[in-house]
């Protein structure tokens, strides 16, 4: 049976009309009326027969309800008075999708989130394994990144809160490059995380700007008592899908051109560094020619530094000429 | 009912030390707290180090009263030192002092008013302050 959404309602509304302990046994009349007032339109007995017969006995909707006419009462009812559609037991596949989803749940304890995800988080380990406790020596299949806590996560939940409830922040930011403290007054629309990093994105009235701060950068937030902002223009789904990482060097996206060798290029390949990725040319050996639509972003050019022994940037030539500024600053450091 | 705080965003750095910024004041009735940012330098080997007078106090310009300083966060009271490790060092700490009136309008902030290497910082304006959560 096909299990549509407005069946699902009209379940719901059997289910509670037999649990109804004020007007017990309903009739097949009262049944139709109520998922009419609540529907909103007629249904026909034929209907409400098909969806009692599929609350008791279709295995795929899984309620298997113990529903039973009483013929001095002249009404349905539930054989087990505590029994309830939500309330159904869980077959053992649920069990077991359920405990590895407990795994990977569990990844996201400890530092991975903040302390107010956290106790969520606890609480439905908590509970679901008291009830369905794994067996004994049952070892973790899966197993997520763990990264170290990064400073300022703890003002997560400061930030969380002044997106939900809309309530603008001022914090004071101390820029790596610039080596300098600044005022800022943010108006908070996303947390976003990139590589085990968590990045704050708003409208700051210090810059009349969108703009994205390291949470690991940012000092002392405290949520002031003063209008929200909404900048209509913002989009999270088009501000990042055409950037590879948070904090773009220009404005339009830009066709980058690099060659890569056969090692390399086995991993871009089974992972492309951005959906526009395309291959110009298969060399002999296994190196590639590859090309990448987006708006350049010191996480790219991070990106391309690290992988400099097996990777060339050959347009546009300023980030070729950046990564070749960056890797001699390293050198002479060195 | 929460008492009332307000938040001045400051822009004050001091012409003689340029690496010491005072970035903000917050005003309520329980006390008077003053962040601060710093970024060590090159001109000390590996950063120098920082410390804070006890003495220091907040005088509001047009009163003649001095307040004291209560309580230091992230910097130590002389005559302990913080220790930077790199001229690449930076550090963000707070001085909670006594409550100012509400409607000061500058104030000074005095370590030691006869010594160019100490922090002082004169006039600093309190204007469009903002009204904290």
């Amino acid at each position: 049976m096909s299990f549509n959404k407005e069946a699902s309602i009209r379940y719901k509304i059997i289910d509670s009309c037999l649990r109804n302990q004020r007007k017990p046994y309903p009739n097949m009349d009262e049944l139709m009326d109520a998922c009419t007032d609540q529907l909103g339109k007629e249904f026909s007995i034929s209907t409400i027969q098909k969806d009692i017969k599929a609350m008791k006995e279709d295995e795929a909707l899984g309620f298997l309800a113990p529903i039973k006419f009483s013929k001095s009462q002249n009404g349905y009812y539930y054989e087990d008075k505590d029994y309830s559609i939500s309330r159904i037991p869980l077959s053992e596949n649920d069990i077991e999708s359920l405990l590895a989803a407990t795994d990977l749940l569990s990844t996201f304890s400890g530092d991975r989130v903040s302390s107010h995800f956290e106790s969520a988080v606890d609480k439905i380990l908590k509970s679901v394994l008291e009830k369905y406790e794994k067996a004994p020596g049952k070892r973790s299949i899966i197993q997520l990144e763990n990264p170290p806590k990064q400073r300022g996560y703890e003002h997560f939940d400061l930030f969380f809160r002044a997106a939900k409830e809309r309530r603008p922040v001022a914090f004071v930011h101390f820029s790596y490059a610039k080596r300098k403290f600044t005022n800022v007054h943010l108006h908070v629309y996303l947390l976003k995380e990139f590589q085990n990093r968590w990045y704050i994105i708003g409208f700051s009235e210090t810059h009349q700007a969108i703009r994205t701060f390291g949470i690991d950068r940012i000092l002392d937030p405290i949520l002031l008592k003063q209008a929200f902002y909404m900048d209509p223009k913002f989009d999270p789904v088009v501000q990042f899908q055409d950037i590879f990482g948070v904090f773009p060097l220009k404005e339009k996206t830009e066709k980058i051109v690099f060659k890569v060798d056969a090692m390399l290029g086995n991993y871009m390949l089974s992972q492309p560094l951005h959906d526009s990725q395309i291959v110009l040319e298969y060399g002999k050996y296994g190196d590639l020619l590859l090309q990448i639509n987006l708006i350049p972003s010191q996480e790219l050019i991070d990106r391309f530094c690290m992988w400099s022994s097996q990777l060339q940037v050959q347009k546009p030539l300023w980030i070729k000429s950046k990564i070749e500024t960056l890797q001699k600053g390293v050198k002479r450091e060195e | 009912m929460k008492s009332k705080r307000i938040l001045y965003p400051v822009k004050s750095k001091r012409a003689e030390l340029e690496n010491v910024q005072l970035l903000r004041v917050e005003i309520n009735s329980q006390y008077t707290k003053i962040d601060f940012g710093y970024t060590s330098t090159s001109y000390y080997e590996r950063g120098g180090w920082v410390h804070i007078n006890k003495k220091t106090f907040v005088a509001v310009n047009g009163l003649q009263k001095e307040f004291a300083l209560l309580k230091a966060e992230n910097i130590p009271f002389a005559p302990n030192q913080l220790s930077f490790k790199t001229s690449n060092d930076w550090l963000f700490f707070s001085l909670y002092f006594e409550a100012i009136p509400f409607n000061s309008n500058s104030i000074d902030l005095i370590e030691n008013a006869d010594d160019q290497n100490s922090f002082n910082f004169y006039k600093i304006p309190l204007e469009n302050g903002i009204e904290i959560l």
